[in-house]
């Protein structure tokens, strides 16, 4: 082992700064006075001291909105990744270090079939029976969020322990476990320390990553979709972009400027943004192209603490 | 074992699995609230197992919510929307492998500079490029403008081209190292030809591990785009909610990931001799 300080890569801050921010962002939402769905008559007004990122087709603030989304993928997200990890980790630990058992060959074929069932058909299968079994679908928006959140983290479950079983699988031949065997430590012990704990955490932790950026892209899409996301009028950052996806024509007619000189530029810049709802348009598209990067960054610093770099 | 008794096993085990998602997926539907359309097809869930298995063989899966046979609507989306998956798979690997090969050590900065922008791209979800097709390139409501912007934004949205080069580009320094490689190169015969049929497994694999996210990835865009297929069936489907409908396209879409990692197992018993040869040898996913 050399003195050298380890380099920290771009890669790390970005993913770090990102999830740091998603973080801040949620707890901001917290203290943010204005009511992200008070409709005024205001409509697509361009940034200004009231409203900083401007306002919506229904003239509602779309900063309040921007981090009020943070509710729709926060803590599902985080539900989605709890399950994920609280029944993949048993499972690929269970069928990676005993792979000859009768219980290790039930848990691959369950495993084999979840595998099969694409992800959103899942997702929207389950959402449809729940929206069909409940009498007023928006009175459970939070419960249909958790359990969107839910049919993710299960999709995910078989990648997840795949993953695993097989890092499992080659650490137990591996001589510090023959070694941990003969100093009698349990099964249990050398399972769930020695290789779980000291070996696969940046595994997981990779594959938690994978899970939230899997997370974020499956609820903004279904938000923007409209029936079985985020509900209105509650904000997610799918449905903020589905609100203003007609806005967007005036947006581009406004951005091609009347000279390509650098003022005639900046001019047809300036006016999209103050008067085209430019920033309705960017925000939430620039918002989830940056946290599913951001997250998917984090898990690549992971994947190279796992790789030893 | 011969090759072929590990392919009739694989199948069967994959035939079992569409059948089990069949019960799992039927099952939820028969006993959700509304579902009267798929009680009136049999009088127990048993039987409507049966009736479902003897209308897949028979071509007669009973009338959808719309009044038109389950089995034509099913047929007509398919026919719309394979071309574009598999156009879309197609289109990924082969963008992949030249980006992977173009991205080797040699080109640093401009190769650095040209990953991160392909990832930055990919990253982008499906939906997203699919509104940018629409309000940027006014992708017209039909035709092949619409079916060739599908396939492109299908082979690179939601991560597709960025897991393409990550795996490609590693399986290709993987072998560059390979003694073969080396004495071809030495030689100066023709490398890539040599590559050819080691890089075809694990791109096939590869392949049949993304159909899963590209049937979610065409549910989406479907509805984005307007495009009459299996995806926006099957979401309009959920919407209605339609159930003799829902169910076939739930089965399909298995049965397409189940039939994808078959050809995997019948392409890696093709250019793996040891698949072969080795008794102990076990095709896996």
């Amino acid at each position: 082992m050399n003195g050298a300080p380890r380099r920290i890569s771009a890669v790390t801050v970005f993913g770090f700064a990102v999830v740091a921010a998603l973080v801040l962002l949620r707890f901001a939402a917290l203290f943010v006075d204005t009511d992200p769905a008070l409709v005024t008559d205001t409509p697509m007004l361009g940034p200004s001291g009231a409203h900083l990122l401007g306002t919506d087709p229904l003239g509602r603030d779309l900063l309040a909105r921007m981090i009020a989304s943070s509710e729709a993928f926060f803590f599902p997200g985080l539900f989605a990744c709890a399950l994920a990890v609280l029944l993949a980790v048993p499972a690929g630990a269970a069928i990676g270090y005993w792979p000859e058992a009768r219980a290790s060959a039930a848990i691959r074929a369950t495993l084999t079939i979840v595998a099969a069932w694409p992800r959103l058909v899942l997702v929207v299968v389950v959402v449809a029976i729940f929206t069909a079994s409940v009498s007023d679908p928006a009175a459970f928006a939070e419960v249909r969020l958790f359990l969107l959140g839910g049919l993710v983290g299960l999709s995910f479950v078989p990648q997840m322990a795949h993953a695993l079983a097989e890092r499992v699988l080659f650490f137990r031949r591996e001589q510090f476990v023959e070694a941990a065997r003969a100093h009698g430590l349990s099964d249990g012990r050398i399972l769930g320390f020695h290789i779980l704990w000291a070996n696969c955490r940046n595994l997981v932790l990779r594959q938690v990553c994978t899970l939230f950026g899997a997370w974020l892209l499956v609820e903004t899409s279904l938000s923007y979709l409209g029936h079985y996301g985020v509900p209105a009028p509650r904000p997610s950052w799918g449905n903020i972009l589905a609100d203003v996806r007609f806005a967007v024509i005036n947006t581009r007619r406004l951005l091609i400027p009347e000279s390509w000189t650098p003022g005639g530029v900046v001019d047809a810049i300036a006016l999209a943004v103050n008067e085209g709802g430019a920033l309705a348009v960017a925000a939430p598209t620039v918002a989830i192209a940056v946290s599913i990067t951001g997250v998917l960054a984090l898990g690549e610093h992971f994947a190279r603490r796992e790789e030893g770099w | 074992m011969t090759a072929a008794h590990l392919l009739a096993r694989r199948a069967l085990a994959l035939a079992g699995v569409v059948l089990v998602s069949s019960i799992v997926f039927g099952g939820m539907l028969w006993f959700a609230p509304g579902s009267s359309a798929i009680h009136d097809q049999a009088d127990s869930f048993p039987g409507w197992v049966v009736f479902f298995w003897t209308g897949v063989a028979t071509w007669d899966l009973g009338p959808s919510y719309r009044g038109i046979g389950v089995v034509d609507l099913v047929a007509k989306g398919a026919a719309r929307t394979l071309p574009m998956v598999f156009g879309a798979l197609a289109l990924s690997l082969s963008t992949g492998l030249v980006l992977a090969l173009a991205f080797g050590d040699r080109l640093r900065g401009l190769g650095r500079a040209a990953r991160a922008l392909v990832h930055a791209t990919s990253l982008v979800p499906v939906f997203l490029l699919g509104y940018l097709a629409l309000v940027v390139f006014a992708v017209p409501p039909e035709g092949w403008q619409q079916t060739l912007a599908a396939v492109v934004i299908l082979a690179l949205g939601d991560g597709m081209l960025t897991d393409v080069v990550l795996v490609l580009d590693a399986e290709l320094r993987e072998l560059q190292d390979r003694d073969f490689v080396q004495s071809v190169r030495l030689r100066g015969g023709p490398v890539a030809l040599r590559l050819a049929p080691h890089i075809a497994l694990p791109a096939a694999q590869l392949a049949a591990g993304k159909m899963t996210f590209l049937v979610g990835g065409v549910l989406i865009l479907e509805k984005v785009l307007g495009i009459q297929g299996i995806g926006l069936m099957g979401y309009q489907a959920a919407v209605q909610p339609d159930f003799p409908l829902l169910i076939a396209i739930t089965v399909f879409a298995t049965a397409l990931v189940a039939a994808t990692h078959l050809s995997v197992d019948v392409l890696r018993v093709m250019v793996d001799p040891r698949v072969r040869k080795d008794r102990r040898t076990e095709v896996r996913a």
